[in-house]
């Protein structure tokens, strides 16, 4: 369908003498959703701190539309076009609602002209696209798991991302908060944001994605079409036990 | 702004500025505990910037107060007027502050507490041991004179300076950033804010008010020593202030002064033994019974704002 938009290459991380991700490599399509499944402990969220950049790799190489971002700093990443949610979600907790949006628009996007009234409306829409708008004045802490996590994709949307990382943003949902996010994930890759996303949900990774990488034991197992991908042999295994 | 804090703020500060002119008993005295107050709530209020809005807990606060006194000091003895020798005592604080401020704030949490609070026993062996420079353990002698009225009167403008940065810094993009560093430093990061930028940031603007402050100190008080600049009461009771009256809230600081000072002049007059007892006491009660300080009290709440003065650590 397009070019990647990120190219993984041999990604090795090492934690002393835990080998966390072992040469792992894969394409992301520009404007696609590319879902990362595998069991637990099989490296997910290690990749996606090595993409962010909270993790220097031990070796490998990303490429991100033209730049190498393997072991940049976090925060010119983010400046790049790549931000993120937390599997257990972090908001800012003693700032607003509002704060927690702003600091991720004024600081993680390009450098853009804002005006005061200009920040404050951008900041609302992005509330109101989460449905979040009427408690843009609370504290985050005070809002409810559901709220924080839709806090989570307002802010990593703020700013103005080419690339977004969605760790396990569906876990922990009931099904008709699951089917909403669901939505709120396609709407957001309709506007033209490519997503890579972590869950353990599969319905919401094989219903979400274009394709599918599998991890297990920090090796890439499997990658294909959710389809395939579901019928892998491998990927049986490594789910079920052999 | 709204109109009662308007008038309160205007009445308040017509009496602060009528004080030296009317004539009164004791009124040298009145305006030295005047003076000692308005440092006080200068050196909480400025240590609140990084301790409050950012959350580093900087011990060494009064390190730039103490550089301010001595560069004061010196360049006022070698034959610089007291302006300029004011301006560079701030100059000097500022370049202490870009000193210290790059390794230090490699340190997060308490390890950035505990190695701020070397740093004052660093500088004042430092200084002891810089003799021919700083006077060492005599101390530093200015020529002295009565500097009393000036001294009150930029004292009290340089409070309301440090109100309105600390105002300034609560509503701009760089307190933002302050405030996301205090609630979540890794996450700030990776949402895009240059946190080791904003950091050297706010601890150089947090040095300018004690640097001035320090040159100002050295100017009323004519001979300055370690003891004085670098002791634990200077060093620690503006940081008890802040977190007494309510850190992070603008408010806190100036309530936290105005009420330890005052209970430490009455306790003092009344019970000189047991000062320094019931001002632990005092410290120790409020930690635990108001956690969040005086400011955020309900009753203190309530009138805070009602005059628009309730600030907003949000």
């Amino acid at each position: 369908m397009s070019a990647p938009l990120m190219t993984v290459r041999d990604i090795t991380k090492d934690f002393r003498g835990l080998r966390a991700l072992a040469g792992v490599g894969f394409d992301v399509m520009e404007r696609e959703v590319t879902g990362i499944i595998g069991p637990n402990g099989a490296g997910k969220t290690t990749l996606f701190n090595v993409i962010a950049g909270r993790y220097k790799p031990t070796s490998g190489s990303i490429a991100f539309s033209g730049n190498e971002i393997a072991g940049m700093a976090p925060e010119k990443i983010c400046r790049l076009g790549i931000s993120r949610t937390y599997q257990s979600v972090r908001p800012f907790p003693g700032l607003s609602v509002f704060n927690n949006v702003r600091v991720a628009l004024e600081y993680g996007g390009e450098r853009k002209k804002h005006s005061q009234a200009g920040i404050g409306e951008e900041v609302m829409a992005l509330l109101e696209f989460v449905h979040l708008g009427e408690f843009s004045g609370r504290r985050a802490e005070a809002l409810i798991p559901l709220h924080r996590k839709r806090l989570e994709i307002a802010r990593a949307l703020a700013t103005t991302p080419r690339l977004m990382l969605l760790d396990e943003i569906i876990a922990g949902l009931t099904p008709p908060e699951t089917l909403e996010m669901m939505e709120t994930i396609r709407a957001i890759n309709a506007r033209g944001i490519t997503v890579l996303l972590i869950e353990h949900v599969m319905k919401a990774v094989m219903g979400l994605s274009h394709r599918v990488v599998v991890l297990h034991h920090g090796e890439k197992i499997a990658e294909g079409k959710p389809k395939d991908v579901g019928e892998d042999p491998h990927v049986i295994e490594a789910y079920l036990g052999a | 702004m709204n109109k009662p804090l308007l008038l309160v703020l205007a009445g308040l500060s017509g009496c602060l500025l009528l004080l030296p002119i009317v004539p009164i008993d004791a009124r040298t005295y009145m305006l030295q505990v005047m003076i000692f107050l308005f440092l006080y709530i200068v050196l909480a209020q400025s240590y609140d910037m990084v301790g409050g809005q950012m959350g580093y807990i900087n011990l060494g606060h009064i390190t730039f107060f103490a550089v301010g006194a001595y560069t004061f000091g010196i360049l006022f003895n070698a034959g610089m007027g007291a302006v300029l020798s004011l301006a560079l005592s701030v100059v000097a604080a500022v370049l202490f502050a870009a000193l210290i401020g790059v390794p230090f704030f490699r340190l997060r949490g308490p390890y950035f507490s505990l190695a701020t609070f070397g740093l004052v026993k660093l500088m004042e062996y430092l200084t002891v041991n810089l003799g021919w420079l700083t006077g060492g353990s005599n101390g530093l002698k200015i020529e002295p004179g009565d500097r009393t009225v000036a001294v009150y009167y930029l004292s009290l403008a340089v409070v309301f300076a440090v109100l309105g940065t600390s105002w300034l810094i609560g509503r701009s993009r760089l307190g933002l950033a302050m405030k996301s560093i205090r609630e979540d430093e890794e996450v700030a990061r990776d949402f895009g804010v240059p946190v080791s930028l904003v950091k050297v940031q706010a601890l150089l603007i947090s040095s300018i008010f004690p640097g001035f402050m320090g040159g100002l100190y050295t100017w009323y008080i004519n001979f300055i020593d370690t003891g004085q600049v670098y002791g634990l009461a200077i060093a620690l009771t503006p940081i008890a202030m802040a977190m007494l009256g309510g850190t992070g809230l603008i408010a806190g600081p100036v309530i936290g002064a105005v009420f330890l000072y005052g209970a430490e002049e009455v306790i003092w007059t009344h019970l000189p033994f047991l000062k320094s007892a019931i001002l632990g006491l005092v410290i120790v009660l409020v930690g635990l019974f108001m956690p969040g300080g005086l400011a955020r009290l309900a009753l203190v709440e309530r009138v805070l704002d009602r005059l628009g003065l309730a600030g907003d650590d949000r």
